[in-house]
């Protein structure tokens, strides 16, 4: 019989595509800059692609690992990376983290958390969210931690529109360019298995509730720093989409977006940093439930 | 013009035979064409050669009855021929057709008549070549069928891909005003009976007041109505991408592929019936091509590796007549029955899948 070349390799390209202009002003922001202004060494200019790199490797080893170790199921290699999206996972998670997290915190929690999850079976909950979460939580354990980079600490800004355009809020890695990321928004739209409802949806409501908010603290002016900042928006356009764990029926999607967007901004009233995973990461487990009543 | 090419000399023919048919002959029996071998009261099997009946013989898990064709197709009457087909009764038409298995769970009153000339799979020619080459008797048989059956609404559909054929109707049609022609862009599964009747009326029961034919099938009519003999042959389309081009091909109903194959002198194993999307694969080239036979592909086969579902939702998306055949691969519960009811098995979920997951398999294990 003949199949259509829809995949999960295609998927993942598509991602990895829509990601690169992202991760080049990560890179950019969080490592040619700094090591330029002297804050930081060789290790410090390469720190983003080495979580990059990172993330990626831990991606498609938990892929191999599984498929030739523990299934014992000899597939063309390139079948077996791309055999389910734990390489997005591993590089999405390295997009999201702070530049401040420590490098084997970060892979020993990305490794063990992707690994376990291959395990469970029908998992619909959100993998990067469970990952990024503990992430953090190991991180605050250890010292007071921040999104904030070596240059932005030790410097006030004040930020207008454009800063925020171009990624000069705080954020993830590979998070904070909002130009970029309606670039990678785009390209993902017009992919078929993108689910845009959810990006819609969750974009939408939180800014719709962000701007009641604001006007009823009279503060106007955060509107652009509770969008913008935080990887907020990134978590919406690249996370709470990922397919296994997020709705897939028209209304279901819908549903799921308006959810996140609502859930994002409860939990940005007890920690903006958190609060875009911490909503995916309930609405996903509420998943199923979503798509059975709108099936 | 696609022409058509016969292959009307196969040694035995094989007719399908069941438990319950009454059998009117006996093994060694010199059986003439047109004679009706054996009935349960509903399906009627005539003989569509002269020749020996040899007996019964299991082919692939079923059973038929084996003629050896003598090749001179006698009839035990001769019968002429009708010059105007438009001159039976209502009656007798229904009769008639009733009689070579053409007017089965239709409804006598109905009053619409859709005649589909789009293929059910894809890459099927035969259709758009019996319209370039029997265009006449086509439409003479679509107008006394109206005529007789008093028909108020009919539907010539037919796809704006096959543009000669949009043509040759245009050109024609001007003759047989009460021929409603109706074009649609070649999108996969219109050609499904459901599907089209959908498009085309508002009857929620798609059984009831309408009566749908093929081309095939108008073919077969026109012969009944003219000759008063069984339709004997069958119109199939060869195609795959191992073969230089696509052909249509005139079988004896009942012919077995192993003939039609060493003919063609096609040593391929990898052969696919009715479609490559919404069809199956043979694993024995010993196959009965009988009447639901549309088309042969020889194609060569990839193997693809089948990973857990990505909830993408694009089979439910893609699906023509809006199920959710995820549901339907996950549950075994009322629902997941309803939608299997619905399905018209054509394989666009499955195509689509990112993930290649079986879902057709799982509709037919279900089924």
């Amino acid at each position: 019989m003949i199949k259509s070349n829809n995949s999960i390799k295609k998927i993942s390209l598509i991602y990895i595509i829509s990601l690169i202009p992202l991760i080049i002003y990560g890179f950019y922001k969080n490592g040619i800059y700094l090591y330029m202004k002297k804050y930081v060494g060789i290790f410090g200019l390469l720190k983003p692609i080495i979580f990059l790199l990172i993330g990626a490797i831990i991606g498609i080893s938990v892929n191999i690992i599984y498929d030739y170790f523990i299934k014992k199921n000899k597939k063309n290699i390139v079948d077996s990376i791309f055999s389910s999206f734990h390489l997005i996972y591993g590089i999405l998670i390295s997009c999201v983290v702070s530049i401040n997290t420590n490098i084997i915190v970060f892979s020993l929690i990305t490794f063990i958390v992707l690994l376990i999850s291959k395990f469970i079976k029908n998992n619909r909950f959100n993998i990067v969210c469970v990952a990024v979460l503990l992430i953090f939580l190991i991180m605050n354990i250890f010292k007071d931690f921040s999104f904030l980079n070596i240059y932005e600490l030790n410097n006030k800004f004040k930020l207008d529109t454009l800063d925020y355009l171009f990624g000069r809020g705080s954020g993830g890695i590979f998070t904070t360019n909002i130009i970029f990321l309606i670039i990678g928004f785009i390209i993902l739209y017009l992919s078929k298995t993108y689910k845009k409802n959810i990006a819609l949806f969750s974009m939408i409501t939180f800014l719709i509730i962000s701007i009641i908010y604001c006007i009823c603290i009279n503060n106007i002016g955060n509107i652009l720093n509770m969008l913008f900042t935080n990887g907020i928006m990134f978590s919406f356009i690249y996370i709470a989409t990922n397919s296994p764990s997020s709705s897939y029926t028209n209304i279901g999607s819908i549903i799921y977006g308006i959810l996140v967007g609502i859930f994002t901004f409860l939990l940005y009233l007890i920690n903006p940093y958190l609060s875009s995973f911490g909503a995916i990461l309930i609405v996903s487990i509420l998943n199923s439930l979503i798509d059975l009543k709108f099936e | 013009m696609n022409k058509i090419e016969d292959f009307l000399t196969s040694d035995y023919i094989y007719l399908p035979y069941k438990k319950e048919y009454n059998i009117f002959y006996k093994d060694k029996d010199y059986i003439y064409k047109n004679d009706l071998i054996a009935s349960n009261g509903e399906d009627f099997i005539y003989s569509n050669v002269s020749g020996i009946l040899l007996g019964i013989a299991t082919v692939n898990n079923n059973k038929y009855f084996v003629i050896e064709n003598d090749f001179k197709d006698k009839l035990r009457e001769k019968k002429g021929t009708k010059r105007n087909i438009n001159k039976y009764s209502k009656e007798d038409l229904i009769n008639l057709l009733k009689k070579y298995n053409k007017f089965k769970d239709i409804d006598t009153n109905s009053k619409v008549l859709i005649v589909s000339g789009i293929s059910e799979y894809i890459d099927e020619i035969t259709y758009p070549t019996l319209i370039k080459n029997y265009t006449t008797e086509i439409l003479d048989t679509i107008d006394a069928l109206i005529e007789i059956l008093n028909i108020k609404k009919c539907f010539f559909s037919i796809t704006t891909k096959d543009q000669e054929c949009v043509n040759i109707l245009f050109n024609n049609l001007g003759t047989y005003p009460k021929i409603d022609l109706k074009l649609f862009n070649s999108n996969y599964s219109i050609g499904n009976k459901y599907i089209l009747i959908d498009k085309l009326t508002n009857y929620k029961n798609k059984n009831y007041g309408i009566i749908y034919y093929t081309i095939s099938d108008i073919l077969d009519i026109y012969n009944i109505l003219r000759k008063n003999i069984v339709p004997s042959v069958n119109y199939i389309t060869l195609s795959g991408n191992l073969l230089k081009y696509s052909k249509v091909i005139r079988i004896k109903n009942g012919t077995n592929l192993d003939d039609l194959l060493k003919y063609y002198n096609i040593k391929e194993n990898s052969i696919f019936i009715n479609g490559l999307l919404n069809g199956f694969k043979i694993n024995n080239n010993n196959f009965i091509l009988d009447k639901n036979v549309k088309s042969i592909f020889i194609n060569t086969e990839k193997k693809y590796n089948t990973y857990d579902c990505i909830n993408c939702g694009l089979c439910k998306k893609s699906c023509p007549v809006n199920i959710n055949p995820k549901y339907m691969y996950f549950h075994n519960n009322k629902k997941s029955k309803e939608y299997k009811m619905k399905c018209v098995n054509c394989g666009i979920c499955e195509f689509v899948c990112p993930s290649k997951i079986d879902l057709r398999g799982v509709y037919n294990d279900k089924k």
